[in-house]
């Protein structure tokens, strides 16, 4: 009989000692997330600035801004990984998994700015200093960078809407351009598009 | 202004290209996935059902007349949930991160360490430990061992066969030869909810003992429910809402289970008092209150 309840006091150890170990990185990881979220909005606080006349006229140094943050974005990515064994990504990939999402949608609002393109999954993730493949290590998960990209449709309408508003016609016709080609569109040529100069005409 | 720095169309990704990216790229990725998620619920909730048919089939145990039978069909029937079902989902867990399904199986896992934790219990009479767990009741071998060496009833499984089988059929050699062992880990968490589970097993097991009149196995049980008791206590409840209510199910079942003992041993001493004609009372005047006391 002692020799049961030995056993089971043992079991009931282990499982303690594991879970202690196992709210220890919990709560590394959550700090190391809380820092990561901390910058997305600084950085999307950044890419703000479009939807105002200021920046919406000059976008690319706005994204050159938001670029540079990156850069603190790909070191806080680094120390999230160093908080848990690289094969457990699942385990603890809830915690994560909003703020890589946002992520995903900034880098590509800014590839977008910058090149009128759209984001493809590798350029997101060396933007964010993460792999892509699951066997790489830490990967931004397919089903984040679409959402990130469904984000930006959202974002890249109401630019539309505000460009309007700014009397800025070349962005709201370009922002449509990745749907035009996902729905089949011809794609605008370029010389039925307003050259800069006839723009300049309706602005106020 | 905005001046955009590139304005011809080819900056935009293609059509070719997005249409590919998203129709067949991306949804090929997703769908893999998905695939995958849906075989493993699949096989867990087989192991479900079969877990459960194994624990009804240990509850039917009567006295010793049909124990050596029952535990033997027992096991056999354990062993069979490992070479088929448990087998596939390791097979389907391979390089893959276990976590990211954990989901779609933990239900059937969890019903599997039920089963064998109460398995371990009315063979040994005592409670299994995840190692033992992973070593004897987890071993796991690459699909086709059907036709290795055991000629057990594989009556219940025909399920879910034809796609599974497809992918592994590509060398032939390789399955004459050794089936490959596989494995995977059974998480702390996993192991300590099925322990949960089973709990209530001996609850059952308890009550079902009393039923057939046996007055020394209720004790033991209630016994040895105190100390797993004891154990989950320890663990307080800082892992989860399912732990939490697990342990609370658990508590009911112990406070259940020790009123009936209670029940039990007043009615066994009242009999055994007035078989033997020794209930003696304290007189106070002519009051008749008074205790019984048993003479050894």
């Amino acid at each position: 009989m002692a020799d049961t309840s030995e056993v089971i006091s043992k079991i009931f150890n282990e499982f303690n000692t594991f879970l202690v170990n196992d709210q220890d990185t919990r709560e590394k990881i959550r700090d190391a997330v809380r820092t990561l979220e901390q910058t997305a909005r600084e950085i999307m606080t950044t890419l703000q600035a479009i939807h105002q006349k200021s920046g919406l006229s000059d976008v690319l140094s706005v994204c050159k801004k938001a670029r540079d943050m990156f850069v603190s974005i790909q070191a806080q990515f680094k120390a999230l990984q160093e908080t848990f064994p690289a094969e457990q990504y699942y385990r603890y990939s809830d915690h994560w998994k909003f703020g890589i999402q946002r992520l995903a949608f900034l880098a590509s609002l800014i590839i977008y700015l910058e090149g009128e393109k759209l984001a493809s999954r590798e350029e997101v993730a060396q933007l964010l200093g993460v792999a892509v493949k699951k066997e790489d290590g830490f990967h931004i998960d397919l089903e984040d960078f679409l959402h990130g990209l469904l984000t930006l449709a959202n974002e890249l309408s109401r630019l539309a809407v505000n460009s309007v508003t700014l009397v800025l016609l070349t962005t709201a016709q370009d922002s449509c351009v990745p749907e035009r080609s996902r729905l089949r569109l011809p794609s605008p040529k370029p010389q039925e598009r307003q050259s800069p100069e006839k723009i300049r005409r309706f602005e106020v | 202004m905005y001046s955009t720095p590139m304005v011809t169309p080819t900056h935009c990704i293609p059509i070719l290209i997005l249409s590919f990216l998203f129709g067949s790229v991306f949804q090929q990725e997703l769908d893999t996935k998905h695939d995958k998620y849906e075989r493993i619920v699949k096989l867990s909730r087989d192991i479900t059902i079969e877990s459960k048919r194994i624990i009804f089939l240990l509850h039917r145990i009567s006295g010793d007349s049909n124990k050596d039978d029952v535990m033997e069909e027992a096991c056999d029937r354990i062993s069979d949930i490992q070479s088929s079902l448990l087998s596939k989902v390791a097979e389907e867990l391979v390089s893959e991160d276990m976590f990211q399904f954990l989901h779609a199986f933990t239900a059937g896992l969890q019903e599997y360490i039920e089963a064998v934790a109460f398995y371990v219990y009315v063979k040994h009479g005592c409670l299994v430990t995840k190692r033992e767990l992973e070593e004897k009741y987890l071993r796991l071998r690459k699909s086709p061992t059907a036709k290795e060496g055991e000629p057990k009833s594989q009556e219940t499984e025909a399920t879910s066969s034809p796609e599974d089988k497809a992918p592994i059929a590509k060398e032939p050699e390789d399955i004459q030869t050794k089936p490959e062992p596989i494995s995977f880990d059974i998480p702390p968490l996993e192991f300590i909810l099925g322990l949960a589970d089973f709990t209530g097993e001996l609850m059952r097991l308890c009550i079902n003992s009393i039923g057939d009149g046996d007055l020394q196995l209720p004790f033991d049980v209630v016994d040895f429910l105190r100390k797993v008791y004891d154990g989950f206590q320890l663990v307080g409840n800082q892992s989860g809402r399912e732990l939490t209510r697990k342990v609370r199910t658990l508590r009911q079942s112990l406070w259940k289970v020790e009123n009936v003992c209670y029940t039990l041993q007043v009615r066994v001493l009242d009999t055994q008092a007035h078989v033997t004609g020794r209930y003696k009372y304290e007189r106070k005047g002519d009051e008749s209150y008074g205790k019984p006391e048993i003479e050894t």
